[in-house]
């Protein structure tokens, strides 16, 4: 294989697995109401709490609906959510590494301070505060997403800025009269892409674990929305009849999570050969 | 080392103070406020005009927003952190009451992940990319991958459903600590273990660790005494950081097992828009964060000398 990076990232099969998985889960995500057209809160009082079965291969729920067809649905709530989130998030945390590590002084320790304030937040609390002001429902859940991957990506580009500041070619660049602007697009943010890529798609996985946590608390995403964690929180109170309700669910968040970063590991590993030879 | 510490603790000041104000305003912004947001104003139904305005003058949401800020910090110096809207007690009864239980699983959970998480990390390291080593990744990545709540439901499906070997709800006796902390240490291993590997493996291939080698000590001296040693900071912070994250984050462990700690709180809190409660257990929480890892770093101290000089 011609590509070095390609053939990098197809030598570690777990990541190529991951892969795999996460196609198939956007297959789902994208086609799913095609093969599923009976839809999510589809109920069948007829057929309440049934375990898994060749007609509902994953049970059906409480209500009788069919529990392969909401988690299939569930990919594109999941999916939507974090994608919209992330992508938000890391083109604002872009934009502040970018700014903070370019312009230096002032710029800088205002935006690190405020980068420093969003990690006083442990974990979950951020996006938690978050719905708690702007109330639950899935757009202020994209919100909170977005602002719990803000502080991650852009400390990360403000130290890429900063290494790279003062390389030769800046320098260069900014004697033939090139304007900050110019050399931050031209320049600058081509440099650090790779590592922007392993991030944002090591922080999609931990999207999909805050967003389904916040709607498993009930702060988040609302039933009958099939999402994963909402689906979750219905099965707790029927975990000991239909465990099913519960287990299938949870294994496609695991397995989602999972995948995001066994290919950001694999993406890591391929995009930056010198980082795996330090190890 | 005394100066290193009072450095370490002024820095602290700037950033509880942002956090404060952070916390303050946040609530502050909120569309509509909590007053007429908790007793509504629909027609017919809600509180009277006149009902809202006392309730705003009762609260001190009519002076201007730096009054209240320093209303409200000076308060939290005296121990006083407000009044809960819902369930009128004081928000300090409310939270010493609760933060036992929520110390109590997270220090058990740090404690049970490190264990395992240390020592998952050195066989992985010492049996570099043979199984051992395979087989510890794979499971400190499903270990990382799986939500806290479904590990938790899983775990409760197992042990107090089938099996019936453990009770499930609340926090009255320790058989009930079990299972959460056990949820949160398994949790917590992954991280744990991918940073004592990833430690280790670089200590492994420095050069004190080849002549020791060619000096003829043997291999399991230089894993346990030499090699852990030095990479042990690395993992001092993710353990560290990991008892922090778990004292704000065992809300949802807290939420499952029904045990009535911090997390619960700040959920109902939400749940019911009880502003105050919210912006004080907030506070409270990332505070404790803070102060946690500004200590972890007054230990990089103690741990390695070189640390202090930066």
């Amino acid at each position: 294989m011609k590509n070095p990076i390609l053939r990098r990232f197809i030598k570690r099969k777990v990541s190529v697995v991951g892969l795999v998985i996460l196609c198939l889960f956007f297959f789902m995500a994208i086609f799913g109401p095609l093969f599923f057209p009976e839809g999510p809160l589809e109920q069948n009082l007829r057929e309440i709490g049934q375990g898994p079965s060749l007609e509902h291969p994953c049970g059906t729920d409480y209500l009788g609906r069919d529990i392969l067809t909401r988690i299939v649905y569930g990919a594109r709530i999941s999916m939507y959510i974090s994608f919209s989130g992330v992508l938000s998030g890391c083109f604002i945390g872009i934009v502040l590494g970018v700014l903070a590590g370019y312009f230096g002084g002032w710029v800088d320790s205002v935006i690190s301070r405020v980068i420093d304030v969003l990690l006083a937040f442990p974990g979950l609390l951020l996006a938690i505060v978050i719905v708690a002001i702007l109330g639950n429902g899935t757009g202020n859940t994209i919100v909170a997403i977005a602002v719990f991957s803000i502080p991650s990506i852009a400390r990360m580009v403000r130290g890429v800025v900063l290494t790279n500041k003062d390389a030769q070619y800046i320098g260069a660049a900014k004697v033939i009269g090139e304007s900050s602007f110019k050399i931050i697009c031209k320049h600058i943010v081509p440099n650090s892409v790779s590592q922007m890529i392993v991030n944002v798609t090591l922080n999609l996985g931990s999207a999909i674990l805050t967003s389904s946590s916040l709607s498993f608390l009930g702060l988040g995403v609302q039933p009958p929305n099939p999402e994963w964690g909402a689906m979750l929180n219905k099965a707790k109170d029927v975990l000991r009849s239909n465990p099913w309700e519960a287990i299938f669910p949870g294994i496609a968040i695991t397995l989602v999570v999972m995948s995001f970063s066994l290919v950001g590991d694999g993406l890591r590993d391929a995009l930056d050969p010198k980082l795996k030879n330090t190890k | 080392m005394l100066k290193y510490i009072l450095r370490r603790l002024l820095q602290l000041i700037p950033t509880l103070f942002l956090v404060s104000v952070v916390v303050f305003l946040m609530v502050r912004i909120i569309p509509g406020d909590p007053i007429t947001l908790l007793y509504g104003v629909s027609e017919g139904a809600g509180a009277s005009e006149e009902t809202i305005e006392a309730m705003r003058e009762y609260y001190g949401l009519n002076d201007p927003l730096i009054v209240q800020y320093l209303r409200w910090i000076t308060g939290i110096f005296k121990g006083d952190l407000g009044t809960s809207i819902i369930t009128h007690k004081t928000i300090a009864t409310e939270l010493t009451n609760r933060y036992q239980y929520t110390i109590i699983l997270a220090l058990g959970g740090t404690v049970l992940g490190s264990l395992l998480g240390v020592i998952a990390g050195i066989i992985a390291a010492t049996f570099h990319n043979k199984a051992g080593d395979n087989i510890v990744m794979v499971i400190s990545m499903i270990a990382v991958s799986v939500p806290s709540f479904f590990l938790a439901m899983l775990l409760m499906l197992l042990f107090c459903l089938k099996l019936r070997i453990l009770p499930s709800l609340g926090m009255t006796s320790w058989r009930h600590a079990i299972l959460p902390i056990v949820t949160l240490g398994l949790g917590a291993i992954g991280m744990i273990s991918r940073t004592t590997r990833s430690s280790m493996l670089d200590v492994i291939n420095q050069d004190y660790t080849r002549t020791a080698k060619a000096y003829g000590v043997s291999k399991t001296k230089i894993i346990t005494t030499y090699a852990f040693k030095n990479a042990f900071i690395p993992v001092l912070t993710a353990i560290g950081l990991r008892f922090g994250s778990l004292l704000a984050g065992a809300t949802m462990v807290e939420t499952i097992f029904n045990i009535p700690g911090i997390g619960t709180f700040l959920v109902n809190s939400v749940n019911g828009r009880d502003y105050p409660a919210i912006q004080s257990t907030v506070l409270v929480l990332s505070f404790s964060f803070v102060v946690v890892n500004t200590l972890v770093d007054i230990l990089y101290g103690f741990v390695d000398p070189r640390v202090k000089i930066k």
